[in-house]
């Protein structure tokens, strides 16, 4: 028994066994349907695997910091452009009930001058001085060094080397203030914008970074229980502000890229070209296939094939093409972000469940309306029209 | 006492609209026996395929009945007509209409597949049948491969064993 053709006819009805030789014996039309389904599945997952992707990074900090409450100034649309909170809100908020404990976050953009006398954008994060909450994975050096003077601890992640990938010990300026790398650690979730991210102490960030009279970005906020969370979001809202969980703060930052940017649209728009492309291209090749069959499908009716049996063959070689398509387009995808990485270990892409969910939706209404037309088509005809030749 | 096997009694058939209306079968009747051999001779345009195709369920008529075995086969329902001809009669296509991306073997079965006889079981008495009219040898070749005489020779392969299944259009 060779595989799979053999294996596959084996488990098949007789009916569906005549409909999947006659699909796959016709190499010239199936590798069409192939190539249409397979490319429109793989433009699709890769547009909407690359929206994920950017969506994800857009979220970075929230995810590496991983607070499960965040409170900040209700106009706040992403995390990268937050608005300075007063530091009465700090002690307002920890007077709250069921907060466990609250503490300050700065995040914001600085420019580096390195060692070889070039400048860098960065992206610095404060962390709270006591608790040091939100701290990275420290790989080189310790996390207690971060308390020395000057200590910056560097990211390694894509845009490491942009720093002139430093060791231990490398100096650079900020703002005319000495820094010393004094660790590399790492976080689950690179940076959207490109720029490399570096660690240190709240209060070092105030002290190196120019800023406004405000000078808290975000205050994290940890509840004694789930059930608290309520409770403090309304406290916060009327002291307005906003608090919102982890998972509300990436939906957030999500929504306004999808909604309020071009990315999402175009994104959206590309997607909805593939499977317009997709269903063009399967639709009309499967519709040539009826057509050069119609013949033979008249001649079954006439033999006393029933309706539902050349429905089921129809929609059997529709099903077995889409799903077929669907795997070589996901694994082409698969393939394509796993050699972009390779290149660009950055490369924002991500396969998720729900693009896949969406893909194969796309996909089986690709073979719905292909195999409509054709059914339609295989039920109208007469097998009178057939015997008389 | 020869037994019925085919009746029709009355039976017309109309085809077009408006002037273009066309009486191509009228009142005609029909009978043919078990063991009988029949032959429908005719001019072209005589309206031999429509009588023959209202016998064989594959047209309506627009009046008369059609019994095979005593079964009025207009009255079966659509299905129950399509299981009534899988089952009871056979057809030779003017043009054969084989499916080129099947084998002789698979082509010669299809009637038995669709009777949801095991593949391979059908295979094998379609085998059979070939080698009958002599083309065993070409079980597992293309039909595009068969000569002419080959190619209907496979046409009159006996796929099953009912009294009417060689009603030929030809």
């Amino acid at each position: 028994m060779s595989w799979p053709s053999d294996y596959v006819t084996s488990v098949m009805s007789g009916i569906l066994r005549i409909a999947y030789k006659l699909l796959i014996n016709d190499r010239a039309k199936f590798a069409a349907l192939l190539v249409g389904i397979t490319f429109a599945v793989f433009l699709m997952v890769e547009m909407t695997s690359l929206f994920a992707g950017i969506l994800s990074r857009s979220s970075s900090t929230v995810i590496n910091i991983g607070a499960s409450i965040w409170v900040m100034d209700p106009a706040v649309q992403t995390v990268a452009n937050s608005i300075p909170l007063p530091d009465s809100v700090l002690d307002e908020v920890r007077s709250i009930p069921g907060v466990k404990y609250a503490v300050p976050l700065y995040s914001g953009g600085a420019l580096l001058k390195l060692r070889d006398g070039t400048y860098q954008a960065a992206n610095v994060v404060g962390l709270d001085d006591t608790s040091l909450f939100g701290r990275p994975e420290v790989i080189a050096g310790n996390i207690e060094d971060i308390f020395a003077d000057n200590a910056f601890i560097a990211i390694r992640d894509a845009e490491f080397y942009k720093l002139k990938n430093p060791k231990i010990g490398t100096e650079f300026e900020l703002n005319d203030h000495r820094g010393v790398i004094v660790g590399i650690g790492r976080v689950s979730s690179s940076a959207l914008f490109g720029v490399p991210t570096l660690y240190t102490t709240y209060s070092r960030a105030l002290q190196y970074i120019p800023n406004s009279r405000f000078t808290i970005s975000y205050l994290l906020v940890e509840p004694k229980s789930r059930a608290d969370v309520a409770a403090i979001k309304a406290r916060v809202a009327a002291a307005g502000y906003l608090a919102l969980t982890r998972e509300e703060f990436v939906s957030k930052i999500s929504d306004f890229y999808m909604y309020e940017t071009g990315v999402g649209t175009n994104m959206m728009l590309m997607t909805l070209i593939s499977f317009i492309v997709g269903l063009s291209i399967s639709g009309q090749t499967f519709y040539t296939f009826i057509l050069e069959n119609i013949d033979k499908f008249g001649a079954l009716k006439a033999i006393g094939a029933k309706g539902r049996d050349l429905v089921s063959m129809i929609l059997f070689q529709a099903v077995f093409v889409a799903l077929t398509g669907y795997g070589i387009g996901v694994g082409l995808c698969a393939a394509l972000i796993w050699a972009a990485r390779t290149r660009l270990p950055d490369y924002a892409a991500m396969i998720t469940f729900p693009n896949l969910g969406m893909a194969i939706a796309m996909v089986v209404i690709i073979a719905g309306i292909s195999s409509y037309v054709g059914v339609r088509k295989v039920l109208m005809i007469e097998p009178f029209d057939i015997f008389r030749g | 006492m020869p037994k019925t096997a085919v009746q029709a009694l009355g039976i017309n058939r109309w085809f077009g609209e408006g002037p273009a209306r066309t009486h191509a079968v009228k009142d005609a009747n029909f009978e043919a026996n078990f063991g009988e051999m029949v032959y429908v001779v005719g001019p072209s345009g005589s309206g031999k395929t429509t009588m023959l195709s209202m016998i064989s369920g594959i047209l309506r008529p627009d009046s008369g009945t059609v019994r095979i075995e005593a079964t009025d086969i207009w009255s079966l329902s659509r299905d129950a007509l399509a299981e009534f001809r899988l089952h009871k009669i056979g057809f030779v296509f003017q043009d054969y209409h084989l499916f080129p991306r099947l084998t002789t073997a698979e082509n010669v079965a299809i009637p038995l597949i669709l009777q949801n006889r095991d593949w391979d079981a059908a295979l094998t008495e379609a085998k059979a049948n070939l080698e009958i009219v002599g083309l065993g040898g070409r079980a597992q070749l293309a039909p595009i491969k068969l000569s002419g005489g080959e190619t209907a020779a496979r046409s009159d392969c006996p796929c099953d064993r009912e009294p009417t299944r060689h009603s030929d259009s030809r």
